[in-house]
């Protein structure tokens, strides 16, 4: 096994026990601490492929943006902070929902056809040619100009919800 | 194996470099403010510190390495330790990309390398989140709850102005930004460069905007409860981000190490750095000594209903006025020129705009209110 296997085995593997702490662990702040280290995990596996621009995309938006928003949602609720936990309810039909979602998840990826040969190598000029695709009219103008349409309307909304009366 | 064991040692040194910088910068810094506050600030009398007590920093060091670290019984033990580590951890990582000199002189030269230093930074508010929590502290808590609300809202600003010099020089890579600098791109887009400017130092929590840590209102913010070396960890790790702060705007505003006779004697490209990040680094430390601490509603209203604004309108006029001179082929000096004019009439156009509205403000406060002192407008935060 090369380095790059190691490497790639451990930062999976640490990926992997920080998601399963992120269910198991019973107090959600912790919880929310694993999954950032989980994101971690990801963003270093990005590393390993050579795709520093996804690795940055996963910090910044996954920690800097999601993580630190569950953790202040988690900070606000009500109760965080106490020390007799709750039990674990509904363990039977929260399996099954997960079991469920984790054969559709994993069928789904055996059916799309891997390539056999190694990915393409890096080239120097790949993060322009992302950004032109993105605005590019047959590349993908119209999803990246409905996203934003859509980001523009989650912002009214959220002023709107939070707009004193 | 070569290359990684270049790399290692490279990571390696370069992540001494702040630590050393440190030590120097926080005697330099306290010698400053106290000349400021009519004071001699650490001098040699009576102690071994040293001719102008240049080693205080040092010995300090020591004393609170001795000192006992308490951790509060109600804390969260295991996020209560590892939020100091995951600070400075924070604060060194951004170091892998700083380009010190014109080749070789940088850990590695990302081709996102300017995005890196963005996404490195939006994990700050993080470790705060960690102390914040784990303390069991309400003012811990709200120092936390300030920084984030904060940091979050000043990024945008940040991000928008650092778009500027990228759009300028075509390139994420940090060594192209500056290899693009023959004129600074302070003098070019000086408004972009004053709303980064600005932006950091909110980002950074330096006075004027230095709510989560007001010593005046919440003891000391989020790291109240930490004692000994991990409250170290976050002095020095506030330190560090102040420098490398420095840095990054000399890089993308002051032409990196771009300097005279660089072309000759590379090393002294990390020289002319070093002075720049100095000078913009005394530049915080001034505003640290002379400013007032402003109100979090003040704070955050300033970034959303100014800087956040002002910044879009930088990079639309921008983007414009460079595809436009760029389409009409006119010599590089007359780019910069025009963009430059670009830029003034914006800034003279937001002042004014900030003058009509607040005289507005205060017409409608006095009206509302007589005999209320008309200074800066109560905010109507949303």
């Amino acid at each position: 096994m090369s380095v790059g296997q190691l490497t790639f085995l451990a930062f999976a593997a640490f990926t992997l026990g920080a998601a399963v702490r992120v269910v198991t662990h019973r107090l959600v702040f912790h919880a929310a601490l694993w999954l950032i280290a989980s994101f971690f995990g990801i963003a270093a596996v990005y590393l390993l492929l050579e795709s520093p621009f996804m690795a940055g995309v996963q910090l910044f938006i996954y920690i800097g943006g999601v993580a630190v928003l569950t953790a202040i949602a988690v900070m606000v609720t009500k109760g965080m902070m106490r020390r007799d936990l709750p039990t674990m309810a509904n363990v039977r039909s929260s399996a099954l929902v997960a079991v469920s979602l984790f054969l559709v998840m994993s069928w789904t990826i055996l059916q799309m056809p891997l390539p056999e040969a190694p990915a393409s190598p890096v080239f120097e000029e790949g993060l322009a040619m992302l950004g032109m695709a993105l605005v590019d009219p047959r590349g993908y103008l119209l999803p990246f100009e409905v996203v934003s349409l859509m980001l523009l309307i989650v912002l009214i909304g959220a002023l709107y919800v939070a707009r004193e009366r | 194996m070569d290359v990684v064991l270049r790399t290692l040692l490279g990571a390696l040194g370069m992540a001494l470099v702040p630590l050393v910088a440190v030590v120097f910068l926080i005697w330099e810094s306290r010698k400053v403010i106290a000349r400021m506050q009519d004071r001699l600030g650490p001098t040699n009398a009576g102690t071994y510190a040293g001719p102008f007590a240049l080693f205080q920093t040092v010995a300090d060091g020591i004393k609170i390495l001795t000192k006992e670290l308490i951790i509060p019984q109600g804390a969260d033990r295991g996020v209560f330790i590892a939020a100091p580590i995951v600070v400075v951890t924070v604060a060194i990582a951004v170091w892998a990309v700083i380009p010190l000199g014109p080749s070789g002189l940088q850990v590695v030269d990302l081709d996102v390398g300017a995005f890196y230093v963005v996404a490195i930074s939006s994990l700050a508010p993080f470790s705060m989140i960690m102390a914040g929590w784990s303390s069991r502290n309400k003012y811990a808590e709200v120092g936390a709850f300030r920084a984030v609300s904060q940091i979050i809202g000043y990024e945008i600003p940040q991000v928008l102005s650092l778009l500027v010099p990228v759009l300028l020089s075509g390139s994420l890579r940090l060594q192209q930004i500056i290899q693009a600098q023959s004129v600074p791109f302070g003098a070019v887009v000086p408004l972009a460069a004053l709303t980064y400017f600005l932006a950091s130092v909110a980002e950074l929590g330096r006075l004027p905007f230095e709510l989560a840590e007001a010593d005046s209102e919440i003891v000391a913010g989020y790291f109240t409860e930490y004692s000994g070396m991990m409250f170290g960890a976050f002095y020095l790790a506030d330190f560090i981000n102040n420098f490398t702060a420095s840095i990054v705007f000399s890089v993308l505003f002051l032409g990196g190490w771009r300097g005279p006779w660089v072309d000759q004697v590379p090393l002294l490209g990390t020289f002319w750095l070093l002075l720049k990040a100095f000078m913009v680094f005394n530049v915080l430390v001034l505003f640290w000594a002379a400013m007032p601490r402003l109100r979090i509603d003040q704070v955050l209203a300033f970034n959303w209903k100014f800087l956040a604004p002002l910044s879009i309108a930088t990079l639309i006029v921008t983007a414009l006025v460079d595809k436009m001179l760029t389409a009409m082929a006119v010599e590089p000096w007359a780019r910069s020129a025009g963009l430059l004019v670009a830029n003034l009439l914006l800034g003279v156009a937001a002042l004014v705009f900030l003058s009509i509205v607040g005289r507005r403000f205060t017409r409608r406060d006095t009206l509302r209110r007589p005999g209320l002192p008309t200074g800066l407008p109560d905010s109507d935060a949303a």
